[in-house]
């Protein structure tokens, strides 16, 4: 196994081997979340908050899934301070930055409820 | 006017009074009130300045950067003075003084510590929740693989405590002050851990309970961990009677114990407290080397090492046993919803460990600009800054303490002694001035018939 440490504003993707994952904040933890969504494997990281924070949509099919259970298939991660910490395999691990929708790291209703 | 009286007239939530009076009620203590010297002759008697209680608030949680606030150092003292009601002391070279044992263990003085100890464990603990989070799918072999990197790097990283002590312009009087802020745990070692073993837990019970024993020397008093401590301040100079130096524990030493009692007096944070076992037992094998080696740094090839050679043997049993033998069947037993807990005791300890080392090596790197004091330019405070100047006559002494801001510390007449160590102190005289750092442990005594001094923040 691999323990990869990174500071936590140095990325909000990343790939290990060939499945990929974005940073994704549950409440005051940040989960490193498997991107592809569990229905048809839409883009799972693009997807909004709804229902005061507590959900994300798939911009495909609006399936909306609870932060909690999403994490059930996160990689297993430790935050400490400003760093993070997360196990992999021995796979090739590429990390970078990109666009995310805005909402997507606030815990703001975006549906009114 | 009557207590009823007092909440009725307040503005204040009656909770947050009820609670000040209480905080008011333990800290005022005579136990806990002015004493007469810097040195603590009994195991009761643990001085807090609860003159300093108007100025503290306790009803918010620090951050990690405030760790070295007044509040802190107020906070942890208060707590172990709390969680120890429940442990026995019994003076080991002075007479018993039975009035101050009855006092210790008084059910009004206990009752008040239970009411304010969740405040207080918020106050210096709860922002562990803020710097230390879990997440996603751990299974214990991902914990394992995560453990075993912590515990390499450790492992690899030469010892700071062997660098500090190294290069301390007194090697013997830094590496005294890093066994005084050892002594508050290890003198009543593994205290925390006997809170643990008691109820059924299975087979895990028994393997917690094995290392209990080792701590305890399995009956034999000369085998038990805090004898051996004991033997070791004796030869190194110190005096080994429990919290004999308490007034010159930092705060982040004092959260080192005060951790292991806070997961251990509530049950709920038990699977905090196997991690934070593991962590202490894995990673004392190996920096337990290095601790021997800066004691024979500081006093010579000839000093009794043995507590620390004991931990560097047996501590690489215990923490095999803290994870094969504890973590590994809990895990199994109890299924991975317990892990989060175990894993966030693991690295939580790591922190507070990380936290504790820094503070003592700034502490050791001020005594050292102490000795090295001289007269020299006063820095002009800024304009507005608050001043307070006191008066106080021969043999006054300000129990330590620390500020929350960098303070111009000036002698306006009359003679004192600063007092950052039992082995670093400075005389100062009419017109002399010393800059004291923000969060740097002092205390001061009056050496004058009279004498005035005045404190200003330069911030």
């Amino acid at each position: 196994m691999k323990i990869t440490t990174l500071p936590l504003d140095s990325f909000n993707s990343l790939a290990v081997g060939a499945r990929r994952y974005f940073l994704l904040q549950n409440g005051v933890k940040p989960v490193i979340a498997p991107s592809e969504c569990p229905h048809r494997g839409g883009p799972l990281n693009l997807g909004r908050r709804k229902a005061c924070g507590a959900k994300l949509v798939c911009p495909w099919h609006d399936n909306a899934y609870p932060t909690h259970s999403i994490e059930r298939g996160a990689l297993p991660a430790i935050r400490r301070c400003d760093q993070i910490s997360f196990v992999t395999g021995n796979e090739e691990i590429r990390v970078w930055t990109e666009l995310l929708p805005v909402n997507q790291q606030q815990s703001a209703c975006e549906d009114g409820q | 006017m009557s207590s009823i009286d007092a909440l009725l007239n307040n503005n204040k939530n009656p909770d947050q009074v009820f609670r000040e009076q209480l905080l008011s009620r333990f800290a005022s203590h005579p136990l806990f009130d002015q004493p007469d010297g810097f040195y603590c002759e009994s195991p009761y008697l643990r001085p807090l300045r609860p003159q300093d209680l108007c100025q503290l608030e306790f009803g918010r949680e620090l951050t990690l950067d405030e760790l070295d606030q007044p509040s802190h150092l107020m906070g942890q003292r208060l707590l172990l003075n709390i969680y120890e009601q429940d442990l026995i002391f019994l003076p080991q070279q002075k007479k018993l003084q039975l009035d101050e044992f009855n006092a210790f263990y008084d059910d009004e003085l206990r009752c008040a510590g239970a009411a304010i100890r969740p405040l207080l464990e918020r106050h210096v603990f709860g922002w562990l929740d803020d710097e230390v989070s879990v997440s996603g799918n751990w299974d214990v072999d991902t914990f394992k693989a995560y453990a075993d990197e912590v515990l390499d790097k450790i492992a690899r990283t030469p010892s700071g405590l062997l660098e500090c002590i190294g290069q301390a312009r007194d090697p013997a009087s830094a590496a005294r002050f890093f066994l005084i802020q050892c002594a508050g745990d290890f003198l009543s070692e593994a205290s925390a851990m006997a809170r643990n073993v008691l109820g059924n837990f299975g087979p895990a019970q028994s393997e917690l309970f094995k290392i209990l024993i080792d701590e305890y020397g399995y009956g034999v008093a000369q085998k038990k961990h805090s004898v051996i401590f004991e033997t070791l301040m004796a030869h190194c100079g110190l005096n080994p009677g429990v919290h004999y130096y308490w007034q010159f524990y930092t705060a982040t030493s004092l959260a080192l114990i005060n951790y292991f009692h806070y997961v251990s007096a509530n049950h709920r944070h038990f699977f905090r407290y196997l991690g934070a076992l593991f962590y202490t037992e894995a990673s004392l094998a190996l920096v337990t080397r290095a601790q021997a080696q800066a004691m024979r740094v500081a006093f010579g090839d000839d000093v009794d090492t043995l507590y620390f050679d004991e931990h560097a043997h047996i501590d690489v049993h215990h923490g095999k046993m803290a994870f094969e033998q504890l973590i590994r069947p809990v895990v199994l037993r109890y299924g991975n919803q317990v892990l989060p807990d175990i894993i966030r005791g693991f690295e939580e300890f790591r922190l507070l460990q990380d936290v504790a080392d820094a503070e003592l090596f700034a502490h050791i790197g001020w005594h050292d600009d102490l000795a090295a004091w001289q007269p020299g330019p006063m820095p002009e405070p800024p304009s507005g800054a608050p001043s307070h100047t006191f008066h106080e006559c021969r043999d006054d002494l300000s129990v330590t303490h620390v500020h929350g801001n960098n303070e111009l510390f000036v002698v306006d007449k009359g003679t004192l002694r600063l007092v950052a160590s039992p082995f670093t102190e400075l005389t100062l005289g009419a017109g002399q001035h010393v800059v004291i750092p923000r969060g740097m442990l002092h205390g001061s005594v009056i050496t004058s018939d009279h004498c005035s001094y005045t404190v200003t923040s330069l911030e």
